[in-house]
Order: C-alpha cells, then structure tokens, then sequence
C-alpha cells in the first residue's frame, strides 16, 4: 500500500522509532509493539491494525544486505520511519486471493434493459459468498464502461442496482468488490500490501474514503486506519 | 509558581520519548546522513541542511506533493515544521503514489479500454 494524501491536505508527520523484529518490505502499516516486546514497531497482520502507529516508508538494506533486527551486543539497532499522521489515506490494490491473484472479473451472460441488474455465470462463482451486497460494481468494458453504482442486493449469480445503469448487453464485462465507501474493516493479504477483495469487509479496521475503479490489476481502495495510536485510546 | 512533584507524562512526552535520537552526539552531521543514505532509509532535513546533500547523487527522490514534513532533522537533530523528505528511489513507488501515478494508471487502463470497443 502507499501513502496517497492527508485528509486533511496538511504535512505528513515522519518518526523514527525501534523495530521489534526484522525489518519487512517498505509499504506495509507498523502497530504498536505489546509490553515487554523489543523495540516499538511491529507487524501488522493481515486482519489486524490494532493500535496502528504508521505506514512504514524505508527498509535496512545496506549495500544490497537487509540490516536485520539484532539483540546481539555490538549489533546496529534497527530503526525505521513511519508516517504517522492517521489521517493518512492509503492507497492499496484490490485482489482476489492471499498471493494477490487478480480481481475475477464478471461477464454479462443475460442482458438486462432496464439497467438493474448484472447476471454473469463467468464471474464471482458466488456474489452471496462473499456477500457483495452493500458493495460496489462498475463495467470495465460495454456502454457503461467506468459506470460504477452501490449494491444493492444479491443472487449467486446476479447483482441488482437501485440507480439504473444504461442497457447492457451479452459479454460486457464488469468487476465488483464487497467494499465501499464507510465501510470499516477488510482483510489484508498475506504480504500486508493488498486488500482481499474476494472476502467479506471483516478483519483489520479500516475505514474507507474512495475507491479507484480502473481493471483486474489496476483497482484501488483509498482507507484510513482507524484504530491508530495516536488517533483513539483503546 | 510551579509545584515541584512528580507529575505523569502526557502524550506529547510519551511521543517524545518513544522517538529514536537520531545522530550521536560527536558523529559529523555529514557521515550520519550518509549513512542513512547508503542504507536506503528516508532522509529527512530542515531548511538550513538542506542544500547540504546531494539527494541526486545518492538516487534519492525529493517529496514534493508534501513539501514539507513535520519531523526532525537527521542533520542536525531539530524538530522541524518545515522539512523536507527523501525516499530512495527504488522504494518511493513502494509507499507513496503522486496524484501524477494514479492520472497515468486510470489513463493507460481506460485509453487501451475503449480504443478497443
């Protein structure tokens, strides 16, 4: 994920502060070490931000070698910057699997002309499983290509709208994703940089302001953490 | 007048203490910079350390959508409200995207889209 913009629009706030185990890829969110750990920052897993501290901004790598985290006397101490505004909107990728597979994208298989529906048997096996109700949809191709509009209900199969996109037709291809704006929780992959865009909006808080509606490999959730340190007691 | 008894840390002194010092004390401003620069991390300088490194030569790119940072200065360990950031080159597309990068994505996506209907 990358730092996009402040919701603020104010300056960014860079700490440097004590890693509690090896230092990872730059991109991922640092939370707050528990009692008795290391140093001060640690990894954020991939359903949980609790007591998020920042986005991690640089890696140790010293002459092509990861400065690793080291309790060995003698040792460099491993310090890494974090933004730590948390009104920071970070900007991350959608994707379909814990590897980051791409987005399953949809394809119309019965149109529909009044607008109000989405009927696909090459998408999403199960728009019930996750449930993409209350999420979003958008036309990546057809007439409507980058027309987007809320769910607003589900069939295994199918994706009903209230506000009518423009006639479809057989073959117009389309994404959909169970997160929207508001929404406050979502699940990270396995190398922390992406959204799980094929799981229901649970797991780690996360509260979402925008999305970035483009391709399969191109479609991104704009979010603030929301369980930050320096934004909530908990 | 001030009571002199131990009072508890608020916030703003947990912060402060949580923070790494930075430099140590007898190291030259210069070699600690880059230092930090060899290791790829984020270097971070006022207003009047500034001209001093050469963010080119080291493949750094200077932050400009924020152009300035609230942080304190790697070169001469002052809590500024006016730094400026430098992230390495290769690890800047990692953890920040310009306004520039997300025009470009949407852009080449949507032009090869419907240039092909």
């Amino acid at each position: 994920m990358t730092g996009a913009y402040a919701i603020g629009g104010g300056k960014l706030c860079l700490k440097k502060y004590k890693m509690s185990a090896t230092t990872q890829d730059p991109g991922i969110l640092m939370i707050r070490s528990a009692a008795n750990a290391a140093g001060q920052l640690s990894i954020s897993t991939t359903t949980s931000l609790a007591d998020t501290v920042g986005l991690l901004v640089d890696t140790g790598v010293y002459q092509g070698n990861v400065v690793e985290y080291s309790t060995t006397q003698g040792d460099p101490e491993a310090v890494a910057s974090v933004i730590i505004n948390p009104d920071l909107v970070l900007r991350i990728l959608l994707v379909d699997s814990a590897a980051n597979a791409a987005q399953t994208q949809g394809e119309i298989t019965t149109a529909a002309s009044n607008g109000l529906s989405l009927t696909t048997t090459t998408g999403v096996a199960d728009y019930t499983s996750p449930q993409h109700d209350e999420g979003l949809v958008w036309y990546t191709s057809g007439g409507n290509a980058s027309a987007s509009r809320k769910i607003t209900s589900t069939a295994a199969t199918a994706l009903t709208v209230i506000v009518p996109f423009a006639a479809n037709a057989v073959g117009d291809t389309f994404l959909a994703t169970p997160s929207n704006v508001g929404l406050q929780t979502g699940t990270l992959s396995t190398d922390l940089l992406n959204l799980r865009a094929d799981l229901a909006p649970t797991g780690a808080a996360m509260s979402f302001v925008d999305f970035e509606l483009n391709g399969a490999t191109s479609s991104y959730a704009h979010f603030v953490a929301t369980d930050h340190t320096f934004a909530v007691v908990t | 007048m001030e009571l002199l008894l131990r009072k508890p840390h608020g916030k703003a002194e947990q912060l402060k203490y949580m923070e790494h010092p930075g430099r140590r004390l007898g190291k030259p401003h210069g070699s600690y910079v880059i230092d930090l620069a060899d290791l790829r991390k984020v270097v971070v300088l006022c207003p009047l350390c500034n001209s001093k490194f050469d963010w080119k030569r080291h493949r750094f790119r200077k932050e400009k959508e924020f152009p300035y940072v609230v942080s304190k200065c790697d070169a001469c360990k002052t809590t500024d409200s006016y730094c400026s950031m430098y992230i390495a080159e290769e690890s800047y597309k990692k953890v920040r995207s310009t306004a520039e990068d997300r025009r470009a994505e949407a852009k080449a996506f949507w032009k090869n889209r419907l240039r092909r209907q």
